[in-house]
């Protein structure tokens, strides 16, 4: 009896080995660190009350902190899930700070900001380093609004209500005249979806590697250069279209009351559910019109309107059309040069058939103002297209596609009544998510 | 196509134990320690064969509720259950057979953070959501076991089959559908030396789940900063959480399980104790589904660890002592990636630890003029402890409760019977104690850990009574019986949240049903 238990007892016991525990696992550590851009030149400037936060790539949970103390250029944050992390950062300066500092007068608050995307930190100490740069500051045009989202695709005008609106920022009358107006290609494939192995992509950042796109030569095609696939520039003659500091232009994507009935080229009348969900385009200063472009059929929607057309220079799409999910980079910017002189490429997976992309050297370019777009849905984000130092972070409406849903930028201070827009190049901050509004005057309170 | 020879097969088990009348069903299945002898016998070759009665057998169809905010979780508000249940054993020269089968159908009401198919709050991998809802499950449950005496009175084989089937649905956005399927094998041997019947019985299953989560509005598939609580969690773990808000979500869970089990039937003079040890390793292996099974991808592994102690003691029906113990240890290996944004971690992140231990003790009085008394007391200690250690989540607590019961058990003179029972207990909270990592708080760590810590924390009373009528001379061939029970469950103190973000656990729990038997 009792050799039948121990064999029992035996059998029990081998068979509850078992190989696959492991130590379990710990949460990360991750300090930021926190310098001044080389090209800021040789500031010395303390970084206290530098706020910054940090966001979980996957789940978006967000941490915020500052430093606290004088000597200090960084703060750690315990105890994190393993994982992608996006860092931004802003430092604010009173005039009087920076003058301290750097014995430059400035007549209003002073905005360093940085950024870092998808840093992995999976080891139980992580450090980033975080470069600080200024804004390009409230001396010209900034992109104030960006209604990509569209509206209901049942009851409201879909993406046919579209727009952007630009703001002469500075304390001067501007021309827009020639001002260009840029959509920046990249990978539209959300970032957990790429296959890096596939050969076509930078390996860092899931972004295309423009080396491998064919006929594409020269040296850092990666960095060195912008690949449009919309570029747009606004007609004149160079003194035609002046702009007070402080207003707005409109273009729209059709200059037309989106809330009102309307018959598109086919004659066919189109009526809108629910206008409150849309927009009244009519007043648009300008809009884009693809009737003429050759090799295009354009939009049913897009009718030959009253408004000045831009002048298209390429556009893939057959309308000037935001992605609405927000898979999108815009910029503004003037250049000395005509680009029709810029090379087109496809995009390097596009081996046989593809619209062209044009190959804009950043040397050319003065760039004005740029934002980066990414969708609602955390898992529906893309690689970085924009510069960090052109926009550190990215924006996005808060509730995503067809929602009526537009960016506006934020007050930062108003001048004799003149209200001066935030550009910190770092769009998470800069932005605010509000209902759609053409008229101009939308601002957020200071 | 497995599944319905499956199903009629176990149909035909449990039809063919049932289909002879001894006249003592209403016996074994009208007082719990009865009861609990045959189910408990009939887990094995040597119980069934050293097992009194011959025939017997019941089909009964039932209703019960539950409700009351007095509860953990990620437990239904509302959870009312509408269920058929058949059961039953025969002789057959050298063989004896056993069956049963049950169908449910199930509605839990508000329920939230829980998309799986049945409640296993031990393991880490499944959807979860904070929106409640509505489930409809069904659940399809079959075993069956065959006896065979190889050489009499000394050698017996036999094998058993377990079988589970049960779907979950609700209209709610994240919808989950659920499907799983388990199947456990169980041959058997048994011997006979001297006055004990010693057996051995290996466990061998297979399970298989399916969990989809689906949105159909895009309204809240895109808008989850204005509905947070629609968002799509994938828990791995007890904190340690990703959002899966795609427009179509799964996870594959394929599991295997391996056993021993050790039966002992002692029959003394007076007594008879019967006694089993079991051990199970179960290996769940959960996995991205693709189009053929060969393409599934394994992220996440979870092994568990049971150790089970049943020892039944028994003096005729007049004394029976019990003594049930558990400990389940499990571990996970989290390999979950998502490209290029989430390495995978390739360790153990989650731990369980549980622990359970009754002891209990009943009497039955002989009859007098016509009525015989019956009491018992038992007493239940239970320890669990969950870590979840990427986010430092934490929660761990251990329990006492003793309960008496009173009862009667009696006969008309038409020859009905009756029975009536009162159960009343206490649970005291012995430890809990719960963390977070601050930086690691979720809705998830609000709603479920720290509500979860003060549930567990609380004192409750109980009171339960259960009555039951059963007479002959309704069908004249077989007895009919009607039942009922209601349980109460007050908490009487318990801790109050600090944090005003943890929902306040409830006040009571109440559960009541009805059921008709026919005794076979």
């Amino acid at each position: 009896m009792n050799k039948i238990l121990l064999t029992f007892a035996t059998l029990f016991l081998l068979a509850a080995c078992t190989k696959d525990k492991t130590a379990p696992m710990q949460p990360v550590a991750v300090t930021v660190k926190l310098a001044f851009a080389t090209d800021q030149g040789s500031v010395n400037i303390p970084l206290k009350h530098a706020k910054i936060i940090i966001s979980n790539a996957v789940t978006g949970n967000r941490y915020t902190d500052s430093i606290t103390t004088d000597n200090s250029n960084q703060v750690t944050f315990p105890s994190l899930v393993p994982g992608s992390y996006n860092v931004a950062v802003t430092l604010s300066l009173t005039a009087a700070e920076y003058q301290a500092a750097t014995g430059i007068k400035t007549d209003g608050n002073v905005l360093f900001s940085g950024g870092l995307q998808m840093q992995s930190a999976t080891a139980p100490q992580n450090d980033f380093t975080v470069q600080l740069q200024t804004g390009s500051g409230s001396e010209d045009w900034v992109i104030k609004q960006l209604y990509y989202a569209g509206s209901d695709t049942k009851d409201g005008a879909i993406y046919r209500d579209q727009f952007i609106e630009l703001y002469n920022n500075s304390d001067r009358a501007l021309y827009a005249d020639s001002l260009y107006i840029a959509q920046v290609e990249g990978v539209s494939t959300a970032m957990e979806k790429i296959d890096l192995s596939k050969g076509w992509y930078l390996p860092a950042t899931g972004q295309w590697d423009w080396s491998k796109a064919i006929g594409n030569s020269g040296t850092n095609l990666n960095t060195d250069y912008m690949y449009f696939s919309g570029l747009f520039r606004i007609p004149g003659t160079g003194k035609t279209y002046l702009v007070q500091p402080g207003k707005s232009i409109i273009i729209a994507t059709t200059a037309i009351n989106h809330k009102s009935p309307y018959k598109d080229i086919n004659g066919k009348e189109i009526t809108v559910r629910n206008p409150d969900l849309t927009v009244d385009l009519s007043q648009a200063d300008f809009d884009v019109y693809m009737g003429n472009y050759p090799g295009t059929s354009p939009l049913a929607s897009d009718l030959n309107t009253a408004a000045t057309h831009l002048d298209v220079i390429i556009n893939g799409n057959r309308d000037l059309i935001f992605d609405n999910p927000g898979r999108e980079g815009v910029m503004i910017f003037r250049t000395a040069v005509n680009p029709t002189s810029w090379q087109g490429f496809k995009t390097p997976e596009n081996k046989k058939e593809g619209k062209l992309n044009l190959r804009a050297p950043k040397a050319d370019m003065q760039v004005l103002d740029a934002i980066e777009i990414q969708p609602s849905l955390v898992a529906s984000r893309t690689p970085k297209r924009m510069p960090l130092n052109w926009d550190a972070t990215y924006a996005y409406v808060k509730n995503g596609s067809y929602t009526s849903e537009a960016l506006l930028r934020k007050t930062q201070k108003i001048v004799n009544g003149r209200v001066v827009l935030q550009d910190t190049n770092n769009s998470s901050l800069d932005f605010v998510t509000i209902k759609a509004d053409p008229s101009k005057n939308a601002f957020t309170t200071k | 196509m497995r599944r319905i020879k499956l199903l009629i097969g176990s149909l035909l088990l449990s039809a063919t134990a049932v289909a002879q009348y001894d006249g003592v069903a209403d016996s074994v299945f009208s007082y719990q320690p009865i009861t609990d002898r045959y189910h408990l016998s009939m887990q094995s070759v040597a119980g069934m064969v050293l097992y009194p009665i011959k025939n017997t057998g019941k089909v009964s169809l039932s209703g019960m509720q539950e409700t009351g905010g007095f509860r953990t979780a990620q437990t239904p508000q509302q959870h009312s259950v509408i269920g058929f249940d058949t059961e039953g054993n025969r002789t057959l020269g050298k063989f004896k057979v056993y069956g049963n089968f049950s169908f449910s159908r199930v509605w839990d009401d508000s329920l939230a953070w829980s998309q799986g198919a049945l409640s296993d709050l031990s393991q880490p991998y499944y959807f979860a959501a904070q929106k409640a809802g509505q489930y409809i499950r069904q659940v399809y449950h079959m075993n069956g076991r065959v006896a065979y005496t190889l050489v009499a009175d000394k050698l017996f084989v036999g094998a058993g089959i377990d079988y589970l089937y049960n779907t979950a649905v609700r209209k709610v956005d994240p919808r989950p559908s659920v499907k799983n399927l388990s199947v456990i094998a169980q041959p058997d041997i048994a011997f006979k030396t001297g006055r004990h019947l010693l057996g051995l019985t290996v466990n061998i299953g297979y399970g298989d789940e399916n969990a989809e989560v689906s949105y159909t509005s895009t309204k809240y598939q895109n808008n989850l900063e204005l509905y947070p609580e629609r968002t799509n969690w994938l828990m791995m773990g007890m904190g340690y959480m990703q959002p899966r808000t795609s427009e179509k979500s799964e996870i594959t869970d394929n599991s295997r399980l391996l056993g021993l089990t050790v039966s002992d039937v002692f029959t003394g003079e007076k007594w008879t104790i019967h006694s089993r040890l079991q051990w199970d390793q179960q290996r769940a292996r959960f996995m991205t589904d693709k189009s053929n099974s060969l393409a599934r991808e394994q992220w996440g592994l979870y092994t568990t660890q049971t150790y089970q102690f049943e020892m039944q003691a028994q003096q005729g029906v007049a004394h029976n002592l019990h003594l049930r113990g558990r400990i389940q240890n499990g571990d996970d290996y989290n390999t979950y990636k998502i490209p290029n944004k989430v390495d995978p971690l390739n360790g153990t992140n989650y731990t369980y630890r549980g622990a359970a231990l009754q002891l209990g003790y009943d009497h039955l009085a002989e009859n007098k003029r016509g009525i015989s008394p019956g009491w018992g007391a038992t007493i239940d200690w239970r320890s669990e402890a969950k870590n979840d250690h990427v986010t430092s989540h934490q929660l761990e607590y251990a329990t006492i409760s003793p309960t008496l019961n009173g009862g009667i058990y009696g006969r008309t003179k038409q020859g009905d019977k009756f029975q009536a029972l009162l159960t009343a207990g206490m649970q005291f909270p012995l430890s809990q104690q719960v963390g977070a990592a601050p930086t690691q708080f979720t809705a998830f760590t609000t709603d479920v850990l720290y509500h979860d810590y003060y549930y567990w924390s609380a004192t409750y009373g109980k009171l339960a009574l259960a009555a039951q009528y059963s007479s002959i001379r309704l069908l004249h061939t077989m007895p009919v019986a009607v039942s009922a029970q209601v349980n109460y469950l007050q908490r009487l103190n318990g801790k109050t949240p600090e944090l005003a973000a943890v929902p306040l656990v409830g006040s009571y729990r109440l559960n009541y049903g009805l059921t008709l038997h026919l005794f076979l």
